[in-house]
């Protein structure tokens, strides 16, 4: 079998090269001049954390700020409200009014848009569109958008980080203050039943340490006031934050290399190329299909096991191979050998030809 | 000069005799036809001649297999290898008579005359450079050649030429193109089956050698075979 196998492929190879040589020939030069031109711009962001903005919640601490936003972005990308803010800045903003047209978005926008980081800070953000000018729309309303929503969110954290610091700070103030009445009116009264622990009262720790209740007392007032402090601190801090929030987004997302309009157009280099190879393994599926129905068609005989039923096999000819005489000589060679049986009668006389 | 076929020229090969006496030319000649030329037909002929004395039809199941062409190789082997034995190489096919054009003899006086003008059959035969060797060519072309096939003065002619050599080899047509080969394996002693390599499907074989007396058959001799396959890959698969 595996004779006549290699035999079919040597015998025909010619034949079962071309599908695999044709087709993607074919299919890279069909695929050359339908795939579209398309127009790529680029922008590049420096991303970082400013020590003086505590770390949100939605940031990973294990990962760069690059990756972070970089997910922030991708996720924002999949919701259709992020994508309609978007699209809206751009020329594509007449497909935000139909269903049909956001799903059209996803493909023009959403699906173009790729995000790539490069090393910690650095994040480049790709989109490509068949205007230079819808290119660069995009980029600048994504940045945008992007900015501006960040912005906002870190508005909005803020603003209820204060409102939470304060109610917090209301209530440790009321705290440290019923504290601190509570020794006054314990101090004030052991002054009345005792006028001789008025020293001791306003600073010896002696008499503190014989009166468990009122160092009780004075340590409940240390605890509440510290924990007003706290909460003021925080207050503060919160405060901090919103009023930094603007000025830190700017320096936590730095456009570096802002969106141009792409010079030239280019086409896609994956679909050029994945075509031609998905037309090899065609070829090469269609040169398999070919060999096997060549060699189920040739039921000629080739070799000795060829004979069924087997029959005996009194000798095996060779086929001539002229290969080696030269061309211009080959009709003279072949003239010269089959005139062998009869040289000797066209040596002969003609009157001796024939007897 | 000889001639030949212009569809010999084209594809550098005789359909009949090209391949064997190009084997054959001369000693020099012999390795660029095919190296082994002698051995091949020496091992057909050890293999398919059973008697001293006998007249050995080589047939094929259709026209172009190279009948003719191991038909004179058997002759030509036979008479080199022995050559106190006459050998006579007969053409049959009256329909399509190849020998005479191929080797440049007279067509006339052949077999046809012989039998249609009650002819010596001696009137027939061509001499070769072999002194033990002779040809008899197929004559002038006729349609209706089984009728003379068929007819006593055959048998006669076939006697003549059987007094006369050691061995007498038919060339015979293609069996399944007529009626013609049937009568001829018929009165010989034993049958070749030539096939040509790549080309005769099984079932047509298989069709022709239903129509020979299995006990005359002696063989099939493989004709123009060739591998595509490199040697090299040859060699490493074993085949």
């Amino acid at each position: 079998m595996s004779r006549k196998f290699l035999e079919a492929l040597f015998r025909n190879k010619r034949l079962l090269l071309l599908p695999p040589l044709l087709i993607p020939l074919i299919v890279g030069a069909v695929s050359f001049v339908t795939t579209p031109l398309y127009y790529e711009g680029w922008t590049a962001v420096w991303l970082s954390q400013p020590t003086y903005l505590a770390a949100t919640d939605q940031d990973n601490r294990y990962l760069s700020p690059a990756q972070n936003q970089a997910n922030r972005l991708t996720e924002l990308l999949k919701t259709q409200s992020f994508v309609t803010d978007v699209a809206r800045r751009t020329a594509l903003a007449p497909l935000t009014g139909s269903a049909a047209g956001q799903e059209r978005l996803q493909t023009l926008l959403v699906g173009q848009i790729s995000m790539q980081p490069s090393g910690n800070n650095l994040l480049a953000i790709r989109y490509r569109a068949t205007s230079p000018q819808v290119t660069l729309q995009v980029l600048q309303a994504l940045l945008d958008a992007y900015t501006e929503k960040t912005s906002t969110d870190r508005t909005s954290q803020g603003t209820l980080a204060i409102s939470f610091y304060e109610s917090r700070v209301q209530a440790t103030q009321d705290q440290a203050k019923q504290s601190t009445d509570a020794l006054r009116r314990y101090q004030q009264a052991r002054l009345s039943i005792d006028p001789s622990v008025s020293a001791d009262l306003s600073g010896s720790n002696a008499p503190a340490t014989a009166d468990p209740q009122l160092m009780q007392l004075q340590g409940r007032a240390e605890f509440d006031q510290k924990q007003l402090d706290e909460a003021r601190a925080s207050l503060d801090k919160a405060r901090f934050q919103v009023d930094a929030a603007d000025q830190g987004q700017d320096l936590s997302f730095q456009v570096i290399d802002p969106p141009r309009i792409p010079s030239g157009a280019s086409r896609d280099l994956k679909k050029l190329i994945i075509a031609p190879i998905a037309a090899l393994l065609v070829g090469l599926i269609g040169s398999t299909v070919l060999l096997v129905i060549l060699l189920a068609s040739d039921r000629s005989i080739r070799a000795e096991a060829d004979l069924v039923p087997p029959v005996r096999v009194l000798g095996i000819v060779p086929r001539l191979n002229l290969k080696r005489v030269r061309k211009q000589d080959r009709s003279t060679a072949i003239r010269r050998a089959i005139g062998f049986a009869a040289g000797s009668t066209h040596m002969l006389p003609a009157a001796q030809r024939t007897k | 000069m000889p001639t030949i076929s212009p569809e010999a020229t084209a594809t550098g090969l005789s359909p009949v005799t090209g391949g064997l006496s190009a084997s054959l030319a001369n000693v020099a000649e012999r390795e660029w036809a095919f190296p082994g030329a002698d051995d091949v037909f020496r091992g057909i002929y050890m293999r398919s001649c059973n008697n001293d004395r006998e007249i050995l039809a080589v047939c094929s199941a259709i026209a172009g297999e190279g009948k003719t062409t191991v038909a004179v190789g058997l002759g030509i082997a036979m008479a080199q290898d022995f050559p106190d034995r006459r050998v006579l190489v007969v053409e049959t096919d009256l329909r399509q008579p190849v020998l005479a054009k191929d080797f440049d003899v007279a067509p006339s006086p052949g077999l046809a005359e012989c039998l249609q003008q009650h002819l010596p059959a001696e009137m027939a035969y061509r001499p070769t450079h072999l002194d033990n060797l002779q040809l008899v060519p197929g004559g002038a072309p006729m349609l209706h050649s089984a009728r003379l096939l068929r007819s006593s003065r055959m048998a006669t002619a076939l006697d003549e030429m059987c007094e006369s050599h050691d061995m007498v080899i038919l060339d015979v047509p293609a069996v399944l193109a007529g009626s013609d080969a049937m009568l001829l394996t018929d009165v010989a002693d034993g049958v070749v089956f030539v096939v040509r390599t790549g080309v005769t499907p099984m079932p047509l074989i298989n069709k022709a050698l239903d129509q020979i007396e299995e006990k005359k058959l002696r063989g099939v001799v493989l004709n123009g075979s060739d591998s595509a396959v490199p040697n090299w890959l040859r060699r490493l698969c074993g085949f």
